[in-house]
């Protein structure tokens, strides 16, 4: 399941309704806005495309792992620091699936999920692109896909 | 046609979006149009990791078939999470 929403959301309580009977297993990651000298997170998103991007990606994550089901929330507009980003979590039967899924979810959403960040600080705004470090871990994915395939 | 503009294109657009001749039949033509109302604008639409949407699906700039019902999206390098 898929929510892309503006408004804030509490992963606690979603978390403790992401079940199901042959899910042994369930994996998750909360991402929130950093402080340190930021005062507002401005996240802009382009309605409709944004939601069949995420999807995209999580039927992949679907054909790579052997889950039950998945759960991304990706929030949109102006955020302050300690309020959450994104949610994904991942329901398996084993907890091998569920830990890469979540891993694989959001190397993906750090580098393909169509957001554009905007820091504000006391200094002024700056726009925020993914690092180095975010596009080498999406890319090792494909490489080990294709060590999988050989 | 509507052409939108995403995250630090909305600067070098001028706004969000903008409207473009009904008769622009393909994305080479839409870029044309855009130089030379724009020559800044369109320099930074063809910038590292640029993409373009017709209708919401990614389109290489080979696009023939734009109408004057379609809506153009341009968009920098993404950065979800």
């Amino acid at each position: 399941m898929i929510c892309v929403q503006e408004h804030p959301f509490e992963p606690a309580a979603l978390l403790a309704a992401f079940s199901h009977p042959d899910g042994g297993a369930c994996a998750s990651f909360v991402g929130r806005v950093r402080g340190g000298g930021v005062m507002q997170l401005v996240l802009e998103h382009y309605p409709g495309f944004t939601e069949a991007e995420i999807a995209r990606i999580e039927a992949e994550a679907h054909a790579r792992f052997d889950l039950i089901d998945t759960l991304i929330v990706h929030r949109h507009g102006a955020m302050r620091p300690g309020e959450t980003i994104v949610l994904t979590a991942a329901l398996a039967r084993h907890r091998k699936d569920a830990l890469a899924a979540v891993d694989y979810l959001m190397d993906r959403l750090k580098t393909e999920a169509p957001f554009w960040k905007r820091e504000i600080t006391p200094a002024g705004e700056a726009w925020i692109e993914p690092r180095a470090e975010d596009y080498a871990a999406a890319a090792a994915w494909e490489r080990t896909m294709g060590e999988e395939k050989a | 046609m509507r052409v939108l503009f995403f995250g630090r294109l909305v600067e070098a657009a001028g706004g969000r979006a903008l409207s473009a001749p009904d008769d622009i039949g393909t994305l080479a033509a839409l870029r044309a149009w855009l130089e030379t109302r724009d020559p800044l604008l369109a320099e930074a639409l063809c910038g590292k990791g640029v993409r373009a949407a017709v209708n919401k699906v990614i389109a290489t700039d080979d696009f023939m078939a734009l109408t004057a019902e379609d809506e153009v999206a341009f968009m920098p390098p993404l950065s979800g999470g």
